[in-house]
């Protein structure tokens, strides 16, 4: 098991890799981009001047060329007498003059004529998003919330007005949905409403961010910016048998409120930063539970290369929230993210091999002695099992194989079906094996590292040392000491990544936690806050936000905590006259964005509603059932590729605990948006599609939790006061009423009448989103 | 993306594209709605050759020496190994060592059909009956050698699951023009190597995803009303969920999205409606379902999905995605072992139903509005595996298309004398599906949809040698 699992086959034949790189020379234009353009390129552009390009340098300013002076003499051109310090008036950079160096770099450069490649684009490095974070003033006001004094300031500038806040049950239901996934029951928004003490609502928010319930709710966020499955795509779409043991180790890391900087050093580097800790090596599972299609094994290079580009782009997006995959094949065409640093940052990954985590040493020991047992007798099974097969297959020698099964006798067919059970059974009584997937390095060391020309692996080009972003500062990753077991890269990794001064660590991070309490980030673009990604809405937010993350060390839920207790996010979802002109997106918050359920919230909403709702935690993948046209068009046998779970307690457990597939989704979450699993999902789609109602209004989930609703209110006001948590109003009880008397006639049974208005009920929009 | 914002987007991405602004006829009829259906038809930025598409998928890769590309050369040097340079070229899933394998000449005739003579061989007598309507792209490669990456490459545009399919693409540009039926209707025999990504909406909106007409139970999922369910009680339910929907929008009707899910309701009724007629095969006439091959042992279930492919893009439905062959069962993959016995199951099983399809599309005026189109991810070797097997080959081989005005009757491009290579008019995936798009009137590098700030289009930075005017040329 372990041997196959190798990422990375030959290893054992590296040289050691010790040549040092010849260093590099700072050029002119590296010079400017260092000392010049933070106030002369794209953002600011001082004096009318902006160094970006050749043609805006050769422009010049508000006082004429820079590189040349009037009579085209480059010698006595501004731009050299301003770092020349000769002129009082006119010295550049205003802080500090050059060293002596530097400044003959850029005389003998501007004589020259000043080359300038079209391609290099000075200044998108000082862009906001990569300058380091500095905590700004929070602004004047009345508000409690510093949140709430930079969303009001907004506002004011934007001349809009906020609504009022949004009434006491809605706050309830807004908030337990967003916080854990699934509505509050109608007792709960009683209590409430009723509990006059003005901290209410700050204990609410206290107790649903203690809740178990809410790391299966945020988890799930995570899992999709991650791209969690339990297969791995591809043809046959095989199993990742042990991946929810990661996916657990993601729910309980938000539970336990695990600070966001030591989550992602474990992901990135467990094996290395926390050896002897299972629980912590269990992260590297992040670099396992992504797509790869070892199966198809005639490619070993291509799928090596693709897993290792995986790598890279989902560390890139989720982390730093960086596009850096365009780099594989060309220099980045907006962000300055050269092709080099895409492989430098992929030399960091390619010793990674795979390693299987032993969570439990004693179980493990008892796990390998059974696997010995259950071996032997598979194969003393398995041998009666292909006899009969073999005898088949020798007279029906064209047939396919996955045909044969229907040339048995009547005899043959009760023979394979024992068979075949008893080594079901033998598989089912097996349990997991205590063990979850991660990766380590094979060596301390590796093999050297090359650029891939135009992405094709094929033709070597420019040797890379393993290293960081240029943009981010840059850097090599020094050759491990002798005494180390790993290279110790993805350790410099997570070291490097997970530094406060990381000017993007913090900030695609908030941005990601107040998307999900608001519904869109303050930055769009969740995995990208490159140029094409713009500003943020409210850009001292932002920062205030990810220096406090920083401050809070790295807290989710108290980040989250101040977010729901904002004003911002208590205002009632219904916005002033004309605000839909005035703001269509709503990105300065006037009111609060009405949303629609996810996929999993629907599902998991109703099971809660009809009381079928099983709240056990983790564990294997649940496969509850779906009929044959449900799984119509699922890859190999179903009950191969859809082993449903044997005890049916375990079908209405929450949705995230649900087998994840890469090719198939059940139809409801395929439906309702929910994501692939196949590349980082930052934000899901919110599609209203008639397939949708359909599915809302006819599927047998639906129809059998509407029943068990009917059964176990018994009232239409049970029904009614458990799905929409509220009484109805005289004219909805006199329509409800008057609804099940005509669908009792109809139906001739007032227990089947209630069931219609359950369903009925679970289909409206009142139901389906969140005000 | 709710239909709302999706009414914005587009506006947007017309103003931006400069294809002129939406015409007000594309609104849906809603009582006071300003949403506008994703699903609207939308007018092609250039004048369109078809109108619809119906994509003959062949699951598992049909060979081109055995089918539509004939190889004297491979019949002359049967037996005898391939020249080392052509050998070297191959790589491939199962053949270790190409160098060693002997060349396997076609075990079947190649006969001239129609008026123009194409050559077609006898696995498919119908389908060369209507040869004046194929061209054949003889000149097809691709760079992948295994199903599943090779089937995404060919219907989304790159090897890996997760991007938009061809028809996704397509609904997304054009909408469709009958809002009672999905615009994008997929058919296969079953499972298949790729899985359903090969016809997922990838990061576009749900909106474009292929629906999936399946065997057992509904042909369209959750179309009927559950078990016991007479129409007058559904009916009265879901006038009960319109009129607390109605309540419920009385002090929100600011959003778009809450007026759209009524009429998702309206529209899921209209289906419920519209899809039982259009997919009842009953009212044809015997002509048309002989014709078909419909009724008859192997070619049934194949006629029943070609006549409702006519049925739908009939009915204004946008992309008809059919697959032929499943990995559990019978597909033209089972060539690894036996050549002979798969081709003959599987063109059996084919070949008649595609020609009534085209038949009855052209005697009912409506080829010329319907682009047709048969291929595989790739065709196979022309070595041997074992002794009558042929193995994955992308390295060349051959498609067909017919309808939206293509003049048929004729070979374009073509492989070397063994049928290795493409050598004259080499086209990859990328520049058939831009092919595909401009004969629907888009421009494939303009058809984009910006997701994480990038634009996508289905060929990426590819589809350079779209060839529909050689297609159209006489």
């Amino acid at each position: 098991m372990f041997g196959s699992n190798i990422l990375l086959p030959c290893l054992l034949t590296i040289a050691a890799n010790t040549a040092p790189l010849p260093k590099v020379q700072a050029t002119a234009l590296d010079l400017l981009e260092k000392h010049c353009v933070r106030c002369h390129g794209p953002e600011k552009g001082s004096g009318g001047l902006r160094l970006t390009t050749r043609e805006s340098a050769v422009k010049g300013g508000a006082e004429g060329p820079v590189l040349k002076d009037g009579d085209g003499d480059a010698t006595k051109s501004l731009l050299l007498r301003a770092i020349g310090y000769g002129d009082p008036e006119l010295e550049m950079p205003p802080a500090s003059k050059l060293n002596a160096g530097d400044i003959a770099i850029i005389e003998t450069w501007v004589k020259n004529g000043a080359p300038w490649p079209k391609s290099r684009r000075l200044g998108s490095g000082t862009w906001w998003a990569f300058r380091e974070v500095k905590r700004p003033a929070v602004p004047e006001g009345t508000a409690s919330s510093p949140i709430d004094r930079f969303v009001d300031q907004t506002l004011r500038d934007q001349k809009l007005s906020p609504v009022a806040e949004a009434s006491k049950a809605t706050l309830c239901r807004r908030v337990t949905l967003n916080l854990t996934g699934l509505p509050p029951t109608w007792s709960e928004i009683q209590a409430f409403v009723s509990d006059a003490d003005p901290g209410a609502y700050e204990r609410l928010v206290d107790r649903l961010l203690a809740s178990p319930r809410y790391g299966e709710k945020w988890g799930r966020h995570f899992l999709d910016v991650i791209r969690y499955s339990d297969s791995t795509g591809f043809e046959q779409d095989p199993f990742h048998l042990d991946a929810w043991r990661f996916r657990d180790y993601i729910i309980k890391s938000f539970n336990d409120d695990k600070p966001y900087d030591r989550l992602v050093r474990e992901m990135l580097a467990s094996d290395e930063l926390s050896p002897d800790d299972p629980a912590a090596r269990v992260g590297t599972g992040f670099l396992r539970v992504g797509p790869n299609r070892d199966f198809l094994n005639r490619n070993e290079e291509v799928n090596r290369v693709e897993k290792l580009t995986d790598f890279v782009e989902t560390t890139s997006a989720v982390f730093l929230g960086l596009t850096v995959g365009c780099a594989r094949c060309h220099d980045h065409k907006f962000d300055p993210i050269p092709t080099r640093d895409f492989y430098r940052l992929q030399a960091i990954f390619e010793p990674a091999v795979y390693d299987n985590i032993v969570v439990n040493y004693e179980a493990n020991k008892g796990w390998e002695r059974s696997q010995n047992t259950r071996e032997f007798k598979l194969r003393q099974l398995a041998k009666p099992l292909s006899d009969i097969y073999d005898r088949v297959r020798k007279k029906y020698p064209k047939e396919n194989v996955l045909q044969l099964r229907k040339y048995l006798s009547a005899k043959e067919r009760e023979d394979v079906a024992r068979l075949e059970q008893t080594i079901a059974m033998l598989f089912l009584n097996y349990g997991p094996p205590p063990t979850a997937p991660g990766v380590t390095d094979a060596a301390p060391v590796a093999p050297k590292s090359f650029v891939a020309v135009r992405g094709n692996a094929k033709i070597q080009g420019e040797r890379v040392n393993p290293g960081f972003l240029t943009v981010l500062g840059g850097g090599d990753i020094p050759d491990a000491g002798p005494d180390s077991r790993t290279t110790g890269r993805r350790k410099a990794l997570a070291q490097w990544m997970t530094r406060p001064q990381n000017p993007l660590f913090a900030r695609v991070m908030v941005n990601r936690l107040w998307q999900w309490v608001f519904g869109r980030g303050l930055i769009a673009t969740a995995n990208d806050f490159g140029l094409r990604a713009g500003l943020p809405s409210h850009q001292l937010l932002l920062d205030w936000l990810s220096a406090e993350f920083v401050e809070r060390g790295f807290s989710m839920k108290a980040i989250t905590r101040l977010m729901v207790t904002s004003a911002a996010y208590r205002r009632s979802s219904q916005p002033n006259r004309g605000a839909n002109d005035l703001d269509p997106e709503n990105l300065h918050l006037a009111h609060f964005s009405r949303r629609r359920l996810l996929a999993e919230e629907v599902r998991d909403s109703v099971l809660l509603s009809s009381g079928a709702l099983n709240p056990k935690m983790g564990g294997m993948p649940v496969v509850p059932p779906l009929s044959p046209s449900e799984l119509f068009g699922i890859q190999g046998r179903p009950e191969d590729s859809w082993p449903v779970t044997p005890d049916p307690e375990e079908y209405a457990r929450r949705s995230v605990y649900l087998l994840n597939l890469r090719t198939f989704r059940p139809p409801m979450f395929d439906a309702f948006d929910a994501p692939d699993g196949l590349a980082s999902c930052p934000r899901r789609h919110e599609s209203t599609t008639a397939p949708q109602s359909l599915t809302l209004l006819n599927s047998d989930f639906m129809v059998d939790e509407a029943a068990r609703l009917a059964r176990k209110t018994r009232s239409s006001e049970g029904v009614f006061t458990s799905v929409l948590t509220r009484l109805p109003r005289a004219e909805e009880k006199k329509r409800t009423d008057d609804f099940v008397r005509r669908q009792t006639q109809a139906l001739g049974s007032r227990e089947r009448a209630l069931a219609e208005l359950a369903r009925a009920l679970l289909n409206t929009n009142e139901y389906l989103y969140v005000d | 993306m709710s239909i709302e914002q999706f009414s914005r987007r587009s506006l947007l991405l017309r103003s931006g594209g400069g294809f002129g602004a939406l015409a007000a006829s594309t609104l849906l009829p809603s009582a006071s709605s300003g949403a506008v259906s994703p699903l609207a038809p939308k007018p092609a930025p250039f004048p369109a050759k078809a109108r619809s598409v119906i994509y003959l998928f062949q699951h598992g890769a049909p060979s081109h020496v055995d089918t539509f590309d004939p190889k004297p050369e491979l019949q002359k040097r049967d037996g005898q190994s391939l020249p080392s340079s052509l050998a070297a070229a191959i790589k491939t899933s199962f053949i270790q060592d190409p160098a060693n394998a002997k060349i396997l000449g076609s075990p079947w005739q190649f006969r001239p059909g129609g008026k123009s003579g194409l050559l077609v061989s006898d696995l498919f007598p119908h389908v060369r009956e209507r040869a004046d309507e194929l061209a054949v792209i003889r000149g097809c490669y691709g760079d992948v050698f295994d199903h599943s990456p090779a089937m995404y490459l060919r219907l989304s545009g790159a090897q890996f699951p997760g991007r938009p399919s061809l028809g996704s693409w397509v609904t997304y540009g054009l909408g469709s023009e009958n809002q009672d039926l999905p615009a994008f209707v997929v058919m296969t025999d079953g499972s298949m190597k790729s899985g359903p990504p090969v016809y997922g909406s990838g990061f576009l909106p749900g909106s474009y995803q292929g629906t999936l007409l399946r065997k057992a139970g509904d042909p369209i999922l959750y179309l009927k009303n559950p078990p016991g369910i007479r129409d007058t009680t559904q009916k009265r339910t879901l006038s009960f969920i319109e009129q607390m929907n109605r309540d419920h929008l009385t002090d929100r009707a600011e959003d778009k999205t809450l007026e759209a899910r009524l009429l998702s309701y309206e529209l899921a009724f209209r289906m419920q409606a519209a899809a039982p007629g259009a997919v009842d095969l009953s009212k044809e006439s015997k002509a048309t379902r002989d014709l078909y091959g419909i009724d008859e042992a192997p070619t049934d279930d194949m006629g029943r999905k070609c006549l409702l492919a006519r049925r739908l893009v009939e009915r204004g439905v946008r992309f008809v995605q059919l697959f032929s062959g499943t990995n559990v069962g019978t597909d033209w993959d089972d060539a690894h072992t036996d050549l002979v016995s798969s081709h003959e199951k599987m063109a059996k099983k084919t070949d008649k139903p595609i020609a009534g399809l085209l038949a009855d599309l052209k005697s009912r005026g409506l080829l010329d509005s319907t682009l047709v189109v048969w291929g595989g991810e790739f065709g196979r070797t022309p070595i041997a595996q074992g002794r009558n097997g042929r193995d994955h080959h992308p390295y060349g081989f051959s498609i067909w298309m017919a309808g939206a005005g293509i003049q048929g009757g004729r070979a374009l491009g073509g492989t070397d004398e063994l049928g290795v290579a493409a050598v004259e008019m080499p086209v990859d995936a990328h520049d058939v599906n831009a092919t595909i798009l401009r004969l629907l009137g888009y421009d494939h590098v303009r058809l984009t949809y910006l997701y994480q700030s990038r634009e996508y289009r289905l060929t990426d930075v590819h589809g350079d040698r779209e060839f529909s005017s050689r297609l159209l040329s006489v």
